[in-house]
């Protein structure tokens, strides 16, 4: 009785101490081994974003990132970064393997999560959800909106 | 057929308190011939203007049935479009454009379906002013006479009822003016058309019906002629 | 409505904006044209005064020529540099300046750098997602060509495959690039270095012969002599890549204990998502640097992009004033008909008939301006798209896209609106002092 009150005291701060460290959510997620660090995007008024994010697979076997989607967005895709002809554009990929001890970083000018038919205006400052498609289920981002111009993550360099 | 004319109480100010031209009363049946002369400067290119809807005034213009007064100004272009021809006396051409050109100039304006019957009338003009044959001629080849025929043609090719004309023959020699005078007054004749022409010839005021004398913007004298 | 918008081809969408951008122009015209037939009137003033008019159609058509060919032009260089990086799809190289690596293996501007090791090399070659690693070694020159050692396979695929001649066979056989001034049969000595500093006699005894000519690619690769990798490391005294008992082998694989080192490692992975997960794996603090060239000529196109912005911004103004002071001109010469514009009103001619003439007096010098500009920027561009090629190498190809043909149309619009106002100053003359004028 004593440790299991104990434990509830421990456990109550918790959530408060991970609120004042981070406004209202954690920069860090992860499932089965594949972690999520530092998900943003940039402030738009348009109708499609581009998601970025580190991503680490630190279990055992492989990961196969399928897609995204999130409540803000009609579609989400993987997409990657090309030049045709002097235009940059990016193209749809189907699905990307990450393999075990890997990382993979989704930044600008090489891969991106785009999601596509926003329902509302990106500001600067705004949170919002999203889903990463794994085949071991989907794994929660919670996206920071950046500046319009944002080439980087504002915390990027730091390890949480 | 032309259109008679009534004025009445018509004052024509000239800004600052001046009067331009004042003058009680006139009537012109119409068809009529009228010769207007005067000094220079007395106010009778001012008649001209105003009767053609040109100048602001006091008054009463009163053509056939309509008070031209009292028309606004796009109403009063109109009514000049379809019942005053106008002839000056430096001719006023488009020397780029051929004689034919010119004599159907107002067709430019007239409504899509009326522009071939306008061509036609005022070819026959020129053929009725004896330049039938150099319809495609530039203009700014022509002589003086020439031109003022052209001149006459553009002015009746809308088979207006009231020609007004201002020093017609005054840049012509005499043969030259001559002529046309014989011209001008046929067509206006057999056209039955009211005729107005400011003139310090008498060859011209001659052969009008009758002749009015403008002096200091008043109507001085007005005489019925032999012709 | 904007999904309709999205939902269009961008030949239908350019084809529509082009028309929204005159339509505003089109209605005009046709308001004020309506039910009427200025033009006989309007050729006679333009044949009037045809000096001051031929001087106002070239002065516009000289102003939005070069808007148009310098917009048109800046696309081309777009396309041209990045036609150029097409065959690099992820270099590897030792940290450092993404801009020097990508101009040095990409545009052959010689630079001094770091070599990655054997090693790091067999890594690279080795990863289960790299389906070619060619390693680039330059700094050697003959004359203005640069000389490249690089593998068979990479010169294969730089030149599409069409190569005169042979490929090499042997670490003294080399490939001409298309613009070498060397047959296939001729030899010369590398010099090490570029230009004024290379030493001529460094390799003084290394004599190589060209066995092929590679097709014109449009890049600067073509005024370059490739060889085999080995061929470099050889002259250069250095160990060929392979172990002792394998001295003769031309290409890969090589033996990472007899790797020299190279400045820069092409990569190609099969799947289109290995390469961003190449660049991720291969990016290390200290150790390598892996980047696109693409998307670092895209990080350049974007700051180009904002310059571009300034210089439409400043052909627009300048054709802004040039149509303002030719719509003054106008006006101008406006009085100088005053007499006939009052005679029309004295033949009872309304007075949007005189305003008609009166615009498509201006219409017409600012159409035929803007369609001589067009001509003007075609021209232009094609002269400066010459220039570029032939003092960078990277063929450049400038034709008229979209984008200036809705600048044009942008801008004949708003100048056909504009020439209303000289239109409707001529009307407020008086008739009657205009006749006796």
């Amino acid at each position: 009785m004593r440790t299991l009150l104990l434990a509830f005291a421990l456990a109550l701060p918790l959530p408060a101490l991970a609120e004042t460290h981070d406004h209202d959510a954690p920069h860090l997620t992860e499932i089965a081994g594949l972690r999520a660090l530092h998900a943003w995007t940039r402030a738009s008024p348009g109708r499609e974003a581009l998601v970025f994010v580190e991503l680490e697979n630190t279990g055992g076997g492989s990961v196969l990132l399928t897609g995204a989607e999130s409540g803000i967005a009609s579609d989400g895709a993987l997409v990657g970064f090309v030049l045709k002809d002097g235009q940059p554009a990016w193209e749809t990929l189907a699905s990307v393997p990450l393999a075990a001890g890997r990382a993979l970083h989704l930044e600008p000018g090489a891969l991106a999560i785009r999601l596509s038919g926003l329902s509302r205006a990106l500001t600067e400052g705004d949170h919002f959800e999203l889903h990463l498609e794994t085949d071991h289920g989907a794994l929660a981002l919670h996206v920071e909106v950046a500046a319009a111009d944002a080439r980087q993550h504002s915390h990027a360099g730091h390890s949480h | 057929m032309g259109l008679p004319l009534t004025i009445s109480e018509l004052v024509v100010p000239g800004g600052k308190g001046r009067v331009l031209l004042s003058l009680p009363k006139l009537e012109l049946p119409a068809g009529a011939l009228v010769g207007v002369r005067g000094p220079s400067g007395a106010g009778k290119s001012t008649l001209l203007y105003a009767l053609a809807g040109l100048l602001e005034a006091e008054g009463s213009i009163r053509w056939g049935e309509t008070e031209l007064l009292r028309l606004g100004a796009e109403r009063r272009t109109r009514f000049r479009a379809d019942n005053i021809g106008m002839i000056f006396q430096d001719f006023l051409l488009f020397e780029e454009l051929d004689a034919g050109a010119n004599a159907a100039l107002t067709a430019l304006f007239r409504p899509r379906r009326e522009r071939a019957a306008m061509r036609l009338r005022a070819s026959k003009r020129l053929s009725a002013l004896g330049l039938g044959d150099h319809a495609g001629r530039h203009v700014s080849s022509f002589s003086g006479g020439e031109r003022q025929r052209v001149a006459i043609a553009r002015a009746m090719a809308a088979e207006a009822p009231v020609l007004l004309a201002d020093e017609p023959t005054a840049s012509l020699d005499r043969a030259s003016a001559d002529r046309l005078i014989d011209d001008l007054v046929h067509l206006a004749r057999d056209s039955g058309t009211t005729l107005i022409a400011v003139s310090h010839d008498r060859h011209l005021t001659d052969r009008m019906d009758r002749v009015l004398t403008i002096t200091d913007g008043a109507l001085l004298g007005d005489e019925a002629t032999a012709a | 409505m904007s999904d309709l918008w999205y939902s269009l081809p961008a030949l239908a969408q350019d084809i529509a904006l082009t028309f929204a951008l005159l339509l505003p122009a089109l209605l005009v015209g046709a308001l004020v044209l309506r039910g009427f037939a200025p033009w006989p009137l309007t050729r006679a003033i333009l044949w009037r005064f045809r000096g001051a008019s031929v001087m106002f159609v070239l002065l516009i058509a000289i102003s939005v020529g070069m808007g148009i060919g310098l917009l048109a032009q800046e696309r081309g260089l777009r396309r041209g540099t990045a036609q150029a990086a097409d065959k690099f799809d992820l270099v590897v190289s030792a940290p450092g300046s993404e801009l020097s690596v990508m101009l040095a293996a990409v545009f052959l501007q010689p630079t001094d750098m770091p070599l990655l090791d054997g090693a790091t090399y067999d890594e690279i070659a080795s990863h289960e997602n790299v389906s070619v690693a060619a390693p680039l070694a330059f700094g050697d020159s003959y004359g203005d060509a640069p000389v490249i050692g690089t593998t068979a396979e990479f010169a294969r695929d730089l030149a599409d495959d069409r190569i005169e001649g042979r490929m090499w066979q042997a670490s003294d056989e080399a490939l001409a690039g298309a613009l070498v001034p060397l047959g296939v049969g001729e030899s010369f000595t590398p010099a090490h270095g570029h230009g004024d500093a290379a030493e001529g006699d460094a390799h003084g005894d290394a004599h190589l012969r060209i066995v092929g000519r590679m097709a014109p690619t449009g890049t600067p690769w073509d005024r370059a002599i490739l060889l085999p990798v080995e061929a470099v490391w050889e002259v250069h005294g250095l160990a060929n890549g392979h172990a002792p008992e394998r001295a003769g082998q031309i290409g890969p694989p090589f033996d990472p204990d007899y790797f020299p080192g190279t400045p820069a490692v092409v990569v190609r992975a099969e799947a289109l998502w290995a390469n961003y997960a190449l660049r991720s794996e291969f990016t290390r603090d200290r150790e390598t640097m892996a980047f696109f060239p693409g998307a670092v000529l895209a990080g350049l196109y974007a700051v180009l992009g904002d310059i571009r912005q300034v210089m439409s911004l400043m052909a627009l103004v300048t054709q802004g004033l040039v149509a303002a002071s030719v719509l003054l001109g106008l006006f101008i010469l406006s009085r100088l008909f005053r007499r006939q514009i009052a005679l029309l009103r004295a033949l009872g001619a309304p007075a949007r008939f005189v305003f008609a003439v009166v615009w498509s007096f201006g219409a017409a010098l600012l159409v035929a301006g803007a369609g001589l500009g067009l001509l003007t920027g075609v021209a232009a561009a094609s002269v400066l798209s010459r220039v570029v090629t032939a003092r960078t190498d990277i063929l450049v190809t400038a034709p008229i896209g979209w984008s200036e043909i809705h600048f044009l149309a942008g801008f004949v619009s708003l100048t056909l609106l504009l020439s209303l106002l000289p239109a409707a100053i001529v009307l407020r003359q008086q008739v009657v002092d205009g006749l006796r004028a």
